[in-house]
């Protein structure tokens, strides 16, 4: 469906619950994916994505089409994640780097990870980039997201956005060759 | 996009022919739609309050409490009720004499002036004001009016308390003034 077809759809009380339907059916999928790979875990990502949804459905009409929906969508989800993680480090009393770490341990036991050792080897490394690397590295590693679009979902520079990727990268890389 | 990757790390590039690893249980994403809606409809649900008015009530609404305004009050009370209302809450403040207070952020800090207080000695002080503050503080504590633990204490005061130290000498303007100053402050608290 046309995108400006389906946010004027969005934001008229006659026709939301149809066009709602259709946006959970459209970006379900996407967005589930890009909060799991923030979150790791399946139930948490399970959470963050019913929560993003429903900020979606509250905030549609402060969407003003200044950025693609989808871009909008994505940087909704991303706060979430980031909003969930930070919540959880400050209830179990933790950096949020020893967070990442305990998470990361956890995969192991995870029966929703069914990774081998190299796929767990590039989780952990991941795990030791900080936040914002991360997110940029699963954006154009696993999802190979446009830097154009990036930058309207992180609200970054195209250039500062290939800087991050290519630090991220080469750390990565690092990490793989030593451990 | 290979490229780019290839010139930064060709080893990330070969390892990306790799999934994720990641997996979701079975038929999560055909049951997905349904849970998020619902939980939109609760959402929807949670803004109305189930609350009706009769058709047309706004409309006729400052007409209604125009005329109900000169209309008498139906409701009635027993004889003689109003007579014996004061006495009644009379009865009920000498039944009460202990005053209750509800722990906040005002009797907190108070309690711990109180005790930081005490504990370097009552002697010191010898402004009859501040000592009026520190018996009253003292009566709450011993009352049990101020519940508090050293947990709470810990966790709220966390810094004051690293900072004192018990053994030290303490003017007693210090005293005056650490009191003054948190009342003043605590007041914003409620």
């Amino acid at each position: 469906m046309d995108e400006k077809l389906l946010v004027a759809q969005l934001q008229d009380k006659r026709s939301i619950d149809l066009a709602f339907k259709t946006l959970v059916a459209e970006y379900k999928e996407r967005l589930y994916w890009h909060i799991r790979k923030i979150v790791l875990v399946h139930d948490d990502a399970d959470d963050v994505l019913q929560d993003t949804f429903i900020k979606i459905y509250k905030n549609i009409d402060n969407f003003k089409g200044e950025s693609k929906l989808y871009s909008w969508l994505y940087r909704i989800a991303t706060n979430e994640s980031i909003t969930f993680l930070n919540k959880k480090a400050k209830e179990l009393q933790i950096e949020s780097e020893a967070l990442q770490s305990q998470m990361v341990n956890n995969l192991r036991s995870d029966v929703y990870f069914e990774g081998d050792e190299i796929q767990y080897k590039l989780q952990k490394a991941i795990a030791q980039l900080p936040q914002k690397q991360q997110i940029v590295f699963n954006m154009r590693y696993y999802d190979e997201i446009k830097y154009e679009d990036m930058a309207e979902i992180l609200e970054t520079s195209v250039g500062a956005l290939k800087a991050s990727y290519h630090h991220a990268a080469k750390k990565i890389e690092e990490f793989v060759l030593n451990h | 996009m290979s490229d780019e990757l290839k010139n930064i790390s060709p080893i990330l590039s070969e390892l990306k022919e790799n999934k994720i690893g990641f997996k979701t249980p079975d038929a999560y994403f055909s049951t997905l739609d349904n849970q998020i809606l619902t939980q939109i409809a609760l959402l929807k649900q949670s803004r109305k309050t189930g609350f009706k008015v009769p058709d047309s009530y706004f409309e006729n609404t400052e007409v209604a409490i125009h005329l109900n305004s000169k209309k008498q009050n139906n409701f009635k009370v027993p004889s003689g009720y109003f007579e014996n209302f004061e006495v009644k809450s009379d009865e009920i403040k000498s039944k009460n004499k202990r005053n209750v207070f509800t722990l906040n952020r005002f009797w907190i800090p108070a309690a711990i002036a109180a005790m930081f207080v005490l504990s370097i000695g009552i002697n010191n002080l010898q402004s009859p004001n501040t000592n009026v503050q520190v018996a009253d503080m003292e009566n709450w504590i011993e009352s049990g009016a101020v519940n508090i633990n050293s947990y709470d204490l810990a966790s709220n005061y966390e810094s004051e308390l690293e900072n004192i130290n018990l053994t030290d000498f303490v003017a007693k303007e210090e005293i005056e003034d650490y009191l003054g100053n948190d009342i003043n402050e605590m007041i914003y608290y409620e």
